[in-house]
């Protein structure tokens, strides 16, 4: 293999990593399991009546901020949506206890404590309002926040 | 600390190019000057190496909007992780191993691409799993 092969089959093996994280982060995923409730996870905060976000972030997690300003914005208008940060770090048996591997990872209960769904890495707008309006039958207010 | 997270992307993009060199060069000496870079950036912080001082004074300024912050510790483990593929690569020219040479450089190449390329940070992923392993603070 002379050094170009190298150079090419370096750059198509990360392309073809880079390209799977895009498609496949950002987007909404299956639960990982309903065996435990919201409840049982003694999360430390109250369900929404409606819908109850949870994003799990670590302190060396760039993009949560922004994350975090995404669904405050989306959600400002209703009160029956909780939406609760959680370091991933210091509360790492819940992390463990619902699968969390990385950050950001935002975990959507429904109004019974179930989880409907996580979105791993930075959500997709449309994405984001699309899964509460799925949970919650609430059309969500369109924004251009990011 | 936390620095701008734009700036240790940028850092990639410019040792991407650097390491195409070295590959098509076939140079030693490129590599021992990347290695130096990713030395500063291990040891005094990637905002702090050359590439940082670029993005700081050329770059920044000239980009809009306010780009979000991030903990040094991930992108300046990330350098260090450049640092030891950098000086294997050297070993393997001083031990005259042409092979261990090209593969240290390709890992850093691959490396660098996917940071460069889709924001994918694996210096910055390895800290986070030494982390959660609670095997470094």
């Amino acid at each position: 293999m002379n050094h170009w092969q190298l150079v090419l089959s370096v750059l198509l093996v990360s392309s073809a990593f880079g390209l799977f994280l895009h498609f496949t982060r950002g987007k909404l995923t299956k639960k990982y399991s309903n065996e435990v409730s919201f409840d049982q996870l003694r999360v430390g905060h109250e369900l929404g009546k409606k819908a109850t976000i949870l994003q799990f972030k670590t302190e060396y997690c760039s993009i949560c901020p922004g994350v975090k300003r995404q669904i405050n914005e989306l959600i400002k208008n209703d009160k029956d949506i909780s939406f609760y940060e959680i370091d991933a770090v210091e509360r790492i048996e819940l992390a463990k206890k619902l699968h969390v591997k990385s950050s950001p990872t935002v975990l959507f209960f429904n109004e019974s404590g179930l989880e409907e769904g996580r979105i791993i890495g930075a959500p997709k707008r449309d994405q984001l309002r699309n899964t509460l309006e799925k949970i919650t039958t609430i059309k969500m207010e369109k924004t251009n926040a990011n | 600390m936390q620095i701008d997270a734009r700036g240790p992307r940028f850092g990639a993009a410019i040792t991407l190019v650097v390491l195409l060199l070295v590959i098509y060069f076939d140079s030693p000496i490129l590599l021992a000057i990347q290695t130096l870079v990713w030395a500063m950036g291990a040891f005094a912080g990637p905002h702090k190496s050359p590439y940082g001082y670029i993005f700081k004074t050329l770059v920044k300024p000239r980009l809009k909007g306010v780009g979000e912050l991030e903990n040094v510790k991930p992108p300046q483990f990330a350098q260090l992780v450049g640092f030891i593929f950098g000086v294997v690569g050297l070993i393997g020219v001083a031990i005259g191993s042409p092979t261990v040479f090209l593969i240290a450089t390709a890992f850093a190449l691959a490396a660098a691409f996917l940071n460069a390329v889709f924001n994918f940070c694996l210096g910055c992923e390895m800290y986070l799993l030494l982390v959660r392993a609670r095997l470094i603070r």
